[in-house]
């Protein structure tokens, strides 16, 4: 078994600065490695990052992250990348790492993602060049994800997104916004890769638990649906 | 400037304004200029931050806050997940 916690949407800036410290100090008590899924700053600013390198960086246990929407907000994404690695923190995008824990090795594939809606109330690549940008975006960021877990050589693997992969976690959120909230191609993705457990946030006033149709947990760990600093999920 | 005009104008103030940042607030404007705000935030500053920008932007206006702060508390419980696909039965909503 493996014990993997995780939180998103944390959105760390200089007035959150130690919040979740007193937490984080037990956490190698709880679990094996620390997902964050994204939504890590406010906007995407260095120095919003550098405030996430010291609320998460130098933890007990690895920290794997993928970003989310807000931290693309100041266009940097790469600087706020460099940030966090150098604080030790795992940042993936359509990538994937493995984790050698007692309970076996664990393999994190992540990327953002992107919306587009589920199945069959989905956005297409037709029309518009701004429309097509939209999902071919999405279809991208799908493709890489399901390369990213199928090149995992590893005893568990775990999806790791900030858009959601299902509709299930998102009830609670008004329906008319959910193809900005996820898409059927990461759950195809997630599906097609062989992943035991999907983690994502985004979703505010979603829910916490939900199913790809192929089987695979989803688990929505936004802070303001799971309400405490993170969830542990025993795996396996 | 109808209520579903200026519900729609303050959320869009309060996501768009890069010193609130904030998506995940619920605005309603009701019919006798109440203004009721909901949703969760990372901290009371931007607890307050939510309330006196709305009221900048409709002066005169009663505001009520039910904006609330989340939990840092670290987790009392794991939730025990098997490797293999979810029962279709069980339809992991909460």
């Amino acid at each position: 078994m493996i014990r993997v916690a995780a939180v998103g949407d944390v959105h760390v800036d200089a007035d959150v600065l130690g919040r979740f410290r007193p937490a984080l100090a037990s956490l190698a008590e709880q679990a094996d490695v620390l997902l964050l899924a994204g939504d890590l700053t406010r906007h995407g600013s260095a120095a919003e990052a550098e405030c996430v390198a010291l609320e998460f960086g130098d933890l007990a246990v690895p920290v794997l992250a993928v970003l989310g929407n807000h931290d693309h907000h100041c266009d940097e994404p790469d600087r706020v990348i460099g940030i966090l690695t150098d604080a030790g923190i795992t940042v993936l995008e359509g990538t994937g790492t493995v984790v050698n824990c007692d309970g076996g090795r664990l393999g994190v594939a992540g990327v953002k993602g992107f919306g587009g809606g589920f199945t069959g109330r989905c956005a297409t690549a037709f029309g518009e060049p701004e429309m097509k940008a939209f999902v071919r975006t999405t279809e991208a960021s799908a493709q890489s994800l399901h390369e990213a877990l199928t090149k995992l050589d590893c005893d568990v693997r775990v999806a790791l997104t900030h858009y959601s992969p299902v509709p299930d976690t998102l009830v609670g959120e008004p329906p008319e916004i959910f193809p900005f909230l996820g898409s059927y191609l990461l759950g195809q993705a997630i599906d097609d890769g062989g992943a035991d457990l999907a983690v994502h946030g985004h979703a505010h006033m979603g829910s916490e638990r939900g199913r790809t149709p192929g089987g695979v947990r989803v688990r929505n760990v936004a802070h303001p649906v799971i309400r405490q600093a993170y969830a542990v999920f025993h795996v396996g | 400037m109808s209520h579903e005009y200026t519900d729609a104008h303050l959320q869009r103030v309060l996501a768009e304004d890069v010193s609130i940042a904030e998506l995940g607030i619920d605005v309603s404007v009701g019919h006798d200029d109440v203004i009721v705000l909901s949703g969760h935030v990372e901290s009371a500053e931007r607890r307050r931050a939510i309330e006196e920008r709305v009221g900048q932007e409709c002066p005169g206006c009663r505001i009520v806050n039910e904006v609330i702060v989340l939990s840092v508390d670290p987790p009392n419980r794991a939730e025990a997940l098997p490797t293999g696909p979810a029962p279709q039965a069980s339809r992991e909503r909460m």
